[in-house]
């Protein structure tokens, strides 16, 4: 496996060639949005992206209407992280978006 | 006001305008007409007299002396009857022999009362020799006449006048030259008031589409103007609590955001119709396969439905190709799934039809929604056009996402209609050639 393919936020390790995540070597179940979300994120750690900005990235396009998919995204991805407690390090900014923490503590 | 005044100020100025350009060209082609019609008739009057006095000098000096001065007594009437007919010249045609000396040498055949009366201060003028001119006698009566050399040595005449009176011609001219003027007069009157009536009907569309400008710059203006003091209070706010970290202050971030978001719109908005006003934007046609294309712009709307609790389903049944630009489609298709997801609520269904229709291919978006008032639709293209302005905000329109999904429409030759969902909603009809 090549390293450049792998990216890695504490335990968890995505592979951005074959679209799977891991945590302790353990499989995540992802769909491909909620991959490309998680990967989005872990790419921008620490840093407040918008749902806008996560819609344009997954979606390519700009729409009035996207933020509550995201929401939706959002949600799921933290349901599969849950079981890891890897869903404090996501800080949801009610209104603007979202930011993966090195030292979560959840919503604000 | 002040620019009202300035507005009326131009018209006025343009419609005198038109009104002179117009008022010019009726005189113009009047003038032109007046001009041939009179030149028409002065010729053709004068071309009997004259086609007379040509023949009759021909008559004279070819057959010189048989006719002269008159056809032979007993006539010719082996002849044909017209032929004859032609050799005699119309009686009121006076032949005048002059000498050298400038007397008139056939007195007694010119007749007693005549010369008397009329040719015995008549000068010999040779200024005018071979060539039909027209005089006076006793600075009244009008005569066209020939003069030319007679070298006839028997009869001495030195020279022969033929003359015709041309008296009536000459009235049906003046009377002519009257109509003209009474005419004129007239039609001055008339063109003047034509050209008022019609410099009115030229400015009006000039009026509507000026008034149309203005309205659109002052929307815009307004549009522009409300996000702006969002954005300047937010982050006016934020310059007074220096020492907090941004994610405690986001809520005045992510405000000033989607304001920009909205004007960034709204100015790309703005831009694409200006483009399409200025027939400035071209579009890239390519074949685009129909079904294909509106379940991949469906996609995430499926998903963005669902996410609102909301149902979208999808009847593609057009296995076709058509010519358009993917970028300007893909944008129309947008717009209205944007308004579809807007005005509906939690429950409400949104369908995506396609289909053929008369030979057109037929995109056709209905949703479940508030729907549009009966008396709204024909306003609804209208850019900037709200129905309920009140409501807006909320939902990030601007009015005139659908001006632009028209302009798309029209672009590719095609069609867009609203008409009111049978049971609730509104359904959204574009229509485009194959």
């Amino acid at each position: 496996m090549l390293k450049e393919n792998v990216l890695t936020f504490k335990e968890l390790q995505l592979n951005i060639k074959n679209k799977t995540a891991e945590i302790n070597g353990e499989a995540l179940k992802l769909n491909g949005k909620q991959f490309g979300l998680l990967e989005y994120l872990v790419n921008n750690k620490n840093a407040i992206l918008t749902k806008e900005q996560i819609f344009d990235r997954i979606w390519g396009f700009e729409s009035d209407t996207s933020t509550t998919v995201v929401e939706v995204y959002a949600s799921n991805l933290r349901k599969n992280l849950k079981r890891f407690g890897y869903d404090h390090y996501i800080k949801t900014f009610r209104g603007l978006g979202y930011m993966l923490e090195d030292h979560g503590e959840g919503n604000v | 006001m002040v620019k009202v005044m300035f507005n009326k100020q131009i018209f006025k100025k343009q419609q005198l305008k038109f009104m002179l350009y117009n008022l010019l060209a009726f005189t113009v082609i009047f003038t032109v007409f007046s001009i041939i019609i009179l030149g028409q008739v002065q010729n053709t009057l004068f071309s009997k007299t004259d086609g007379e006095l040509w023949s009759f000098k021909e008559m004279i000096t070819d057959t010189n002396p048989k006719m002269l001065p008159l056809p032979p007594k007993g006539g010719d009437l082996n002849q044909p009857n017209d032929v004859r007919q032609k050799n005699k010249p119309n009686p009121r045609m006076i032949v005048i022999h002059w000498d050298r000396g400038g007397n008139i040498l056939n007195k007694d055949e010119v007749g007693t009362t005549f010369y008397e009366n009329y040719l015995v201060d008549y000068k010999l003028d040779t200024t005018h020799i071979d060539k039909i001119t027209t005089t006076k006698i006793s600075e009244l009566y009008q005569f066209r006449y020939i003069l030319f050399e007679d070298r006839d040595e028997q009869n001495e005449t030195a020279y022969t006048q033929l003359m015709i009176n041309v008296d009536a011609e000459q009235t049906i001219i003046s009377n002519f030259e009257k109509l003209i003027i009474i005419c004129s007069a007239i039609f001055i009157v008339l063109s003047i008031s034509a050209s008022y009536l019609l410099s009115r009907k030229m400015m009006k569309p000039i009026i509507l589409s000026w008034n149309k400008q203005a309205e659109f710059v002052e929307n815009a203006s307004h549009e522009l103007r409300t996000p702006l003091t969002i954005i300047q209070n937010k982050l006016e706010l934020l310059l007074t609590a220096p020492q907090d970290k941004i994610s405690d202050r986001f809520e005045n971030i992510a405000q000033s955001l989607s304001e920009t978001r909205r004007l960034s719109k709204l100015t790309s908005d703005l831009l694409t119709l200006a483009r399409a006003d200025s027939a400035e934007t071209q579009i890239v046609k390519q074949s685009i396969d129909v079904d294909t294309f509106i379940q991949k712009v469906c996609t995430p709307y499926k998903e963005i439905a669902e996410s609102q609790e909301k149902h979208f389903s999808l009847e593609c049944k057009t296995p076709l190709t058509i010519e358009a630009d993917d970028t300007r489609l893909h944008q129309l298709l947008v717009i209205l799934l944007d308004n579809a997801l807007k005005y509906t609520g939690e429950n409400d269904s949104i369908r995506v039809k396609t289909y053929v229709e008369d030979q057109k291919v037929v995109i056709e978006v209905s949703d479940t929604g508030i729907g549009i008032k009966e008396e709204s639709i024909p306003h609804i293209f209208d850019r900037f056009y709200r129905e309920d302005k009140a409501r807006t905000r909320e939902t990030g329109g601007m009015g005139l996402g659908l001006s632009i999904a028209q302009w798309i429409a029209s672009i590719h030759d095609g069609t867009i209609h609203v008409r009111s969902n049978q049971h609730k909603g509104t359904v959204f009809k574009v229509k485009l050639p194959k």
